[in-house]
């Protein structure tokens, strides 16, 4: 005979949180799915046909959308991985010295939106008025502007840099997992540092190495910002902003069959790299030793070779953060861009500033501090409760419930603000009318920043040792009050972290928003990139530099809080990038 | 004061399972300290659990104190919290996060009507009688292993539980420091007065601190008795090999007369206690314990068998003598002044009825 334990009701309440988040998940893949195969959904739905796939399928623009996303996304690895990996090896193998400022610049620009720095990169190498172009048209006399940031190798550099960070963060993490007597053995047997590098580190790295491009690629295909800022004016379309284009196009009443058909295409291959990354890097960890000992490995001098490592850091930083965000400044401040010199001195002023619509500013920033202040404790709340079902209940297809929290992040944000928005305008919206309010919006962040919250109260919850809590029941203490007085402490500096980390995401967030957002809902960085369409380039600058010093308290505060604690050695960086997430999926 | 009556527990896992308790009944009278022995993974830290409320077993019951706080049969299953119970874990479970003093103090939060002042007063109390009270303010990680665990021990008491369940206490701690703290425990357990089941996989441990000794294997009690009766009386083979680490010597039945016999082996004729009954010619193994061995020069004892010493090892106290007597291999442990070398030819006398025969298994 089989007993049933009374459930307690923090467990409760976790089950009954994961399963309606699990099926508001599921409702959504399948609302997309759903109106793919209606030729109609305005006049209800009919017997499903695949015209709208065919529709896709021999529309002309959508190959040439699925080249400039390969493309796009091939440079912005590349990119992205010739710039993270040497940075990952120099701070977690050489001896080169100031790493912690580097890594705090890593996290720098990790939190810097890349809708900033695009729109930095665009001033610089905008084929008639960029100012490196500019300045070398005049300097060599050359009739043809040098670079092109509107081609898609120019957009491609900006995604790649912006997302070298990530590459940085999970590679370090395993360079720091790796089994490093390996590597010393084939050193002190009299191999060469590059023959080392060769036959031991790379084939040791190669999971990692693969699953972080699998990832990076992946977020560069689907990603927004870039495409939107340097290639919408030219009509440059890679995958998120074609299917936004599909949703919002600005002539005929938007038929929502076309991208449900292309957003579907996108969701089995997506789902499948997810699913193979993740299984990838568990194999890793298999046979990277973790050893927890206190074993500090031996590191390469790099000798004079430091001046060479630092001058790469320097690059790296300048490339990502300097030049963009100054540049940035620089328009801010003039009523047109051109090169610095006394004359562009004298139009300096801070008109572009006083020009803003200052009201609508408020409100936008508003809204974006009502997501940032709610976002975090709704994610890292369902994060617990999918945690805890996984991890300390016997729950039958708790292990599902896991994979479900996971698969947001396979999906591409703009795939699922279109699920969102369709599943509001035609499964809520006759309930609850939810279209164009916050509250749409916060529950589109919550699902969006999911997988990486019970990535981070997985890993927590893992690491805690479960007679901890037990202890706590012995005591008599109930489940809630073990959570309060045990749990919580004891995860404390993770979830402070992630917390911020959220709170960030959600301020500079513009996929998720951008095809849910009316006038009752703007965000900051959605009116910002409304400003930018509308042509007002040193206004949309102005509004991009006050936006950014609004974000910097936050960033201030996440790069003080993630400082290794003098007390605790263990780095706290690698389980709170984006990055990890995939890692810690165990 | 606890009633286990036929409690079975399968761990599930997606692969396998495993039966890990199966059918163990036990009592534990008020007050007394009752040890868990047995070899590691024969399912004792299970049935500690099971005991707690933290693990949910199968079948069978568990009464704490007249209350039946579980039955598979009835569906009762109190929860951990309200079991009343203290628990001291092999990890500790000392909270990081917290001082010396709160983790002592946290089960009076929720067990206890003191509060304020008198509760103050409770965990000093605690504290002291672990010795522990100077460092009350301390952040619990900077205690050393021996510290937490009396912490732990403390923590497990402040709340005048009914019943103390400690998981291996001991097992943490260098050897000195063990030996020390068996006295030390049985002491602040007696002191107390709180009925204790203690789990350990040592003989020793076991042998020298509890009441009542229960012998688990393969998730079952094989046997259960104090201390003193389960060395002279072992019911099994198992039970009397895994209590001292004996010889296995085979051998017949001469002739058997009540609990006692005598064994034909290739040591010569042993007088040997019997758990049952035995007929004349079956064959049976001895449990012969080195120290009921002793090794005479040959003259000394014509009747006996002969053997030649193959090696010695000094421990101090005593030396250890490893003897071939025909096809077999004896331990002897003789006293520390022993001159014997290897080489050596000995007579091996056998001291009468120190040792139990059991029928041979096929
Ligand atoms: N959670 C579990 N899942 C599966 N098997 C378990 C689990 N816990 C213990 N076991 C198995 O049950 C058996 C008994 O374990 P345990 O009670 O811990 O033994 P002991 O404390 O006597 O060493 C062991 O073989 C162990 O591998
Ligand atoms: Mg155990």
């Amino acid at each position: 005979m089989k007993i049933r334990r009374r459930w307690d009701g923090f467990t409760t309440a976790s089950g009954i949180g994961t399963a309606a988040m699990s099926l508001a998940i599921l409702a959504l893949i399948g609302t997309i799915l759903l109106l793919s195969v209606n030729p109609d959904p305005n006049s209800g739905l009919s017997t499903p046909t695949l015209d709208n796939f065919g529709r896709i399928l021999t529309d002309p623009q959508a190959g040439v959308m699925l080249g400039n996303s390969l493309i796009f996304a091939s440079v912005a690895l590349l990119v992205a991985l010739c710039f993270g990996v040497p940075l990952a090896w120099l701070v977690e193998c050489t001896d080169l010295p100031g790493k912690s400022v580097i890594s705090g610049l890593m996290l720098t620009s990790l939190l810097i939106p890349s809708f900033a720095s695009a729109a930095g990169w665009l001033f610089l190498l905008h084929p008639r008025i960029g100012l490196i172009n500019v300045a070398a048209k005049t300097l060599f006399s050359l009739h043809d502007a040098p670079f092109d940031i509107l081609s898609l190798t120019g957009m491609g550099w900006v995604e790649g840099l912006s997302r070298a960070p990530i590459a940085y963060l999970m590679t370090a993490t395993a360079f720091r997992a790796m089994d490093r007597s390996l590597e010393e053995a084939a050193l002190t047997a009299g191999a060469p540092v590059h023959g080392v590098m060769l036959r031991i580190i790379l084939p040791l790295m190669r999971p990692a190495l693969l699953s972080c491009a699998i990832y990076i690629f992946m977020i560069a295909f689907g990603s927004f910002d870039v495409p939107a800022i340097i290639g919408w004016g030219n009509r440059t379309f890679t995958f998120s902003t074609y299917l936004y284009l599909l949703t919002n196009p600005q002539d005929v009443f938007p038929g929502f069959g076309k991208p449900a058909a292309l957003a579907s295409l996108m969701l089995a291959p997506a789902l499948l790299l997810v699913w193979w990354a993740r299984r990838m890097m568990s194999h890793g960890h298999r046979y990277a030793v973790v050893s927890g000992k206190a074993y500090r490995p031996r590191l390469i001098k790099l000798g004079a070779g430091r001046l060479v490592g630092w001058l790469f850091v320097g690059n790296y930083i300048t490339l990502s953060l300097v030049l963009p965000l100054l540049v940035l400044v620089w328009a801010s401040l003039l009523p047109f861009l051109q090169l610095p010199s006394a004359k562009a001195m004298s139009f300096v002023s801070l008109n572009n500033f006083r020009a803003l619509p200052w009201d609508l500013f408020l409100t936008g920033l508003q809204h974006t501090a009502i997501l940032a202040l709610l976002t975090p404790p709704l994610v890292l709340g369902f994060s617990f409760a999918f945690s805890w079902i996984g991890f300390r209940t016997k729950l039958p297809g708790r292990t599902i419930l896991d994979q479900i929290a996971f698969a947001p992040h396979a999906i591409p944000h703009i795939v699922l603000a279109m699920g969102l928005l369709l599943m509001a305008l035609y499964v809520i919206q006759p309930v609850l009318p939810v279209y164009g309010t916050v509250g749409l919006l916060l529950f589109a962040f919550t699902i969006g920043w999911l997988s990486y919250g019970t990535r981070i109260t997985n890993t927590g919850l893992l690491q805690l040792h479960k007679e901890l809590e037990e202890a706590a029941h012995i005591s008599g203490a109930s489940t809630w009050s073990t959570i309060w007085r045990v749990v919580l402490p004891l995860m404390s500096r993770g979830l402070i972290l992630a917390w911020i980390y959220i709170a960030i995401l959600t301020a500079r967030e513009l996929t998720l928003s951008v095809l849910l957002s009316t006038p009752g809902n703007v965000t900051l960085p959605v009116m910002i990139w409304n400003m930018w369409l509308s042509g007002g380039l040193g206004k949309a600058s102005a509004a991009l530099v006050v936006f950014l010093g609004c974000m910097l308290p936050l960033m201030l505060i996440y790069l003080l809080q993630s400082r290794p604690k003098a007390s605790r050695q263990k780095a706290s960086l690698p389980s709170l990038s984006p990055g990890i997430s995939l890692e810690a999926a165990g | 004061m606890i009633e286990i009556r036929n409690l079975e527990l399968t761990y599930r896992a997606s692969h396998s399972t495993h039966h890990a308790l199966r059918g163990v009944s036990l009592s534990v009278p008020r007050g007394a300290l009752l040890t868990l022995l047995g070899p590691s993974g024969c399912g004792k830290t299970t049935l500690l659990r099971s005991i707690a409320g933290l693990e949910t077993p199968d079948h069978g019951s568990i009464r704490i104190d007249g209350e039946t706080v579980f039955s598979a049969e009835d569906g009762i299953d109190v929860p951990s919290a309200r079991r009343n119970l203290g628990m001291v874990f092999q990890s500790y479970a000392i909270w990081p996060h917290m001082s010396v003093f709160e983790n002592a103090a946290f089960p009076l939060r929720y067990r206890s009507k003191v509060q304020g002042i008198s509760a103050r007063g409770r965990v000093m109390e605690c504290l002291a009688l672990v010795q522990l009270q100077h460092l009350a303010d301390r952040p619990a990680p900077m205690l050393s292993g021996g510290q937490q665990q009396r912490l732990a021990l403390a923590r497990a008491l402040v709340a005048s539980p009914k019943v103390l369940l400690l998981d291996e206490p001991l097992s943490n701690l260098d050897a000195r420091l063990r030996e020390e703290m068996r006295f030390e425990l049985r002491r602040i357990v007696l002191s107390s007065g709180v009925t204790t089941i203690f789990v350990t996989h040592e003989q020793t441990e076991a042998l020298s601190m509890s009441d009542i000794v229960a012998v688990m294997k393969d998730g079952n009690i094989v046997q259960a008795d104090a201390p003193r009766g389960l060395y002279q009386h072992p019911s099994s083979e198992f039970v009397a090999n895994f209590l001292v680490r004996s010889n296995l010597v085979p051998g017949t039945v001469r002739d058997s007369h009540e609990g006692q016999a005598n064994i034909d082996s290739p040591v010569g004729v042993i007088a040997c206690l019997i758990a049952s009954p035995l007929t004349a010619g079956s064959p049976v193994t001895i449990v012969l314990k080195p120290e009921s061995v002793s090794l005479l020069p040959p003259a000394q004892a014509p009747e006996a068998a002969v053997g030649q010493i193959e090696a010695t090892a000094f421990m101090g106290d005593a030396v250890e003598c490893a003897v071939r007597v025909g096809p077999i291999v004896i331990l002897a442990k003789l006293p520390g002044d022993t001159t014997l070398t290897a080489g050596d030819t000995v007579a091996i006398v056998v001291a009468p009825n120190q040792n139990t025969a059991f029928p041979a298994q096929s």
